[in-house]
């Protein structure tokens, strides 16, 4: 399972987004990838994953915030019920 | 000047006057005048129409005469005169002053043919004296474009296939797309020529009836003087004014009248309708809510703006969904205005809205009419009109002060296209790909200033009078906001030739794609700055693009990849390539993935994209809502349609859906049917379709039952 970040340099709530999936993936030992949508490839990488807007998250290829913060409880909720699967 | 033509060109015979040289021809001029060969009139054209010294031009009048004598011709056309001094400068290896002198035109088969036969280049021209007129006007404007008007080393690349200059019949004279402010007509009235001088000049509407009829008007002179479509933005917004304290039925009246009017005037190039779309909104958006609105006689009132008539916009949007979901009086969808929805984060998911959305998803269930533009993903403006088969004209910042003004006009100048295919052929690596991708756009950019460099001639001189009006006190045409656009053609075609594999079949091929239109976006952002005008991507429609591109990569040197790659039915020469970013419309995958897939490509395409979802049923209208709001809220695709294909039965009237081979009622065979599908997202009736196109419509995988999003 993997935890993916897109994030901006510019985006105000991406450094609190990246921090709450760091300490997410290291809690339940998965991995973690930031992706900046500002560069080539990391456009190209949220382009494929319907992102164009900071901060989001996806776990594996499933996006599940769209441009907002998710809470820590909530990224939790959302990787246990993958795992449970 | 209106030249009257005589009926009957009088015979040589009767004209039997003695000229100085009884041996030589007499000459019909191109005035339809009789006249006696006078060697002086080659000397003298010659030297006014090119560059060739006076010596070389007495000795070619000379030789003429020497021929005309050797041949014994009595009786000579001056445009044969033309062609035997042609031939002379061609011996004599003066071959620029030959292209100088040489005539435009058509030989008499052709002419034959046009007049008889039917073209099929454009699925909206039906056979009629219009279009007659139409084509044989075309083909002396195409060739004069691609002779005398374009330098050598574009006319080459066009020919070659390695770009495609669209609307070449109208390059000198016309822009492509209009996009326009209905509040400008609403204001002052209609000036249908222009200028007033031949025409009748009205004043603003004071009533919905007239307001509608202006604006049909306005649609039809704006079509006269562009290559393209016509479209107008918050339609139903604009009118609302008008049809205020009107009862319900006299506004489906309206509206009646307004679809019949678009679907049905022959008032465009060749007997065609005009090419129109109007776009709706579900209610006042926030961007207009507090814009003073144009009221009836074209008055604006302190205090009264578009945020006061959200029941009456609504009301036009229920009546002209009504009309699109009758039909026409034979139960076939209107072709034209073209509906587009807008789809706004502010409206989303309230009921109130959503009865209006619903309403649209029942059109589009039964007919596929409307197409929905998707303003909700964070990159898209809040000003957006659709036109044309995709056109997006985006406003950007500079424009918001039009749409206070009521100036929100404009449009795309030119798309012109690159064949992505053959870069792929021609490159050794991805590296070589951006570095001919780049020399292509240069080309096309080449291509561009042509072409402004001809429109703005021909507004300075009065050939585009509609444009040139100054009414609000500003050319109507400003050169300074249209779009330039760069299209392509046969993006999944050149990924599979360079990994092996279609844009749906592998990720690595489909982030390939992503990085080439990447490439092109950057490329045309460069351009902008460059130049200081507006530059954008956009799908081309490719309606004969797609097949002429593949065409003549496989009479290249390049035949052998290419095989492997073009779509279609090669044995019948029925071929194509795969449409602008598409994924091949045969690739049977999960309806999602293809809408995924092409979303992903819409955020670079700033001039205009679709997605194209081709129904195998009538699917239920809330489920087909649904699925809207999903893709609108989860993708970042901007616009879509759902598009239908019917078989009607001139025998016995029966209209179904699909492609019929057999009447389900009646069973009348293929000569008695009519076919109808979106050529390339508009209506058309298919049997006007070429071959490739023909094919390429059987093989379209269309969905069924696929509404729900896994």
């Amino acid at each position: 399972m993997e935890l993916k970040v897109f994030t901006l340099p510019t985006c105000p709530n991406c450094p609190a987004q990246k921090k709450i999936a760091q300490e997410v993936a290291k809690k339940f030992n998965i991995k973690y990838t930031e992706i900046d949508i500002g560069t080539s490839e990391g456009q190209i990488e949220g382009l494929i994953h319907q992102i164009m807007s900071t901060p989001s998250t996806a776990i594996n290829d499933e996006v599940i915030a769209r441009g907002r913060l998710i809470s820590k409880d909530e990224l939790e909720e959302e990787v246990r019920k993958r795992i449970g699967k | 000047m209106h030249v009257e033509v005589p009926e009957r060109i009088p015979k040589v015979e009767v004209l039997k006057r003695k000229p100085d040289i009884v041996e030589l021809p007499t000459v019909v001029t191109s005035e339809l005048v009789i006249e006696p060969y006078v060697e002086d009139k080659i000397v003298n054209s010659l030297l006014k129409e090119t560059k060739i010294e006076k010596e070389a031009a007495v000795e070619i009048a000379q030789e003429v005469r020497q021929f005309l004598l050797e041949n014994k011709i009595r009786e000579i056309s001056a445009s044969m005169v033309r062609e035997i001094c042609v031939t002379l400068l061609l011996k004599r290896g003066l071959k620029e002053v030959a292209e100088q002198y040489c005539r435009v035109g058509l030989p008499v088969t052709d002419v034959t043919q046009l007049i008889r036969e039917h073209t099929r280049e454009n699925a909206n021209l039906v056979h009629n004296p219009e279009t007659i007129h139409k084509l044989l006007a075309d083909a002396v404007v195409r060739e004069y474009t691609l002779t005398h008007i374009l330098p050598k080393h574009l006319a080459k690349a066009h020919l070659q296939g390695l770009i495609h200059i669209h609307k070449m019949d109208y390059f000198p004279i016309r822009p492509y797309c209009a996009s326009a402010d209905t509040r400008y007509f609403l204001k002052y009235g209609v000036i249908s020529d222009g200028v007033g001088t031949h025409v009748a000049v009205t004043k603003p509407a004071k009533h919905a009836e007239v307001a509608v009829l202006h604006l049909a008007k306005a649609y039809s002179a704006l079509q006269i003087h562009h290559s393209g479509a016509v479209g107008t933005d918050f339609f139903n917004v604009f009118l609302a004014p008008y049809v205020q304290g009107l009862p319900y039925d006299r506004i489906k009246q309206l509206m009646q009248m307004f679809i019949f009017e678009m679907a049905s005037m022959p008032a465009s190039r060749g007997g065609q309708v005009v090419f129109s779309d109007v776009n709706f909104e579900l209610g006042i958006p926030k961007i207009v809510r507090d814009i003073p609105a144009v009221l009836p006689s074209g008055v604006v009132k302190e205090g009264v703006t578009y945020g006061d008539f959200e029941e009456e916009a609504q009301q036009i949007f229920r009546a002209a969904m009504e009309v699109y979901l009758e039909g026409d009086g034979a139960g076939k969808p209107f072709f034209f205005p073209k509906a587009c929805i807008k789809l706004r984060r502010e409206f989303i998911d309230k009921d109130e809205y959503d009865q209006l959305l619903f309403q649209a998803h029942e059109v589009a269930s039964k007919f596929g009419t409307p197409y929905f533009l998707n303003l909700i993903p964070d990159y898209m403006p809040d000003v957006v009109l659709a036109q044309c088969c995709r056109v997006l004209v985006k406003a950007r910042k500079e424009d918001y002060d039009d749409l206070v003004e009521g100036r929100l006009r404009g449009g795309q100048f030119c798309n012109n296209t690159v064949n992505l295919p053959r870069i792929a052929y021609e490159a050794k690596n991805e590296k070589e790909v951006y570095e001919l991708l780049r020399e292509r756009m240069e080309l096309l950019k080449e291509v561009t200033f042509v072409h402004r460099r001809e429109i703005e001639t021909r507004l300075k001189e009065g050939s585009l009078p509609f444009l040139s009006m100054t009414l609000d006190g500003q050319p109507y045409y400003r050169m300074d906001k249209v779009y330039h656009s760069i299209g392509m053609v046969g993006l999944n075609d050149m990924v599979q030739q360079i990994t092996g594999y279609q844009l749906h079949e592998s990720k690595d091929a489909w982030a390939l794609g992503l990085r080439v239109v990447q490439e092109m976006n950057n490329i045309a952002k460069e351009f902008e700055e460059e130049t200081g005008l507006r530059w954008v991507l956009s799908q081309t429609p490719a309606e004969t693009t797609a097949t002429r591109f593949a065409v003549i990569d496989l009479r290249s040197r390049f035949a052998g990849e290419a095989k492997k790659v073009v779509k279609g039915d090669l044995e019948k020469g029925a071929v194509y390539y795969s449409n602008s970013t598409h994924v091949n419309w045969e690739a049977n995958i999960p309806l999602i993935d293809k809408v995924q897939i092409e979303a992903s490509f819409h955020p670079l395409l700033d001039g205009g994209l679709i997605t194209a979802i081709y129904l195998g049923e009538h699917p239920d209208p809330s489920a087909l809502m649904e699925f809207t709001k999903r893709v609108a809220k989860n993708t970042l695709s901007a616009y879509w349609c759902y598009s239908l294909d019917f078989t009607q039965c001139r025998r016995c009237g029966y209209v179904t859906i699909g492609i019929e081979d057999k009447c389900a009622k009646c069973g009348a065979t293929q000569a008695d049917l009519e076919w109808f599908a979106k050529v390339v997202n508009y209506y058309g009736r298919v049997k006007d379709w070429h071959t490739a196109k023909q094919v390429e419509l059987r093989r379209r995988h269309r969905y069924k039952g696929a509404w729900g999003w896994s």
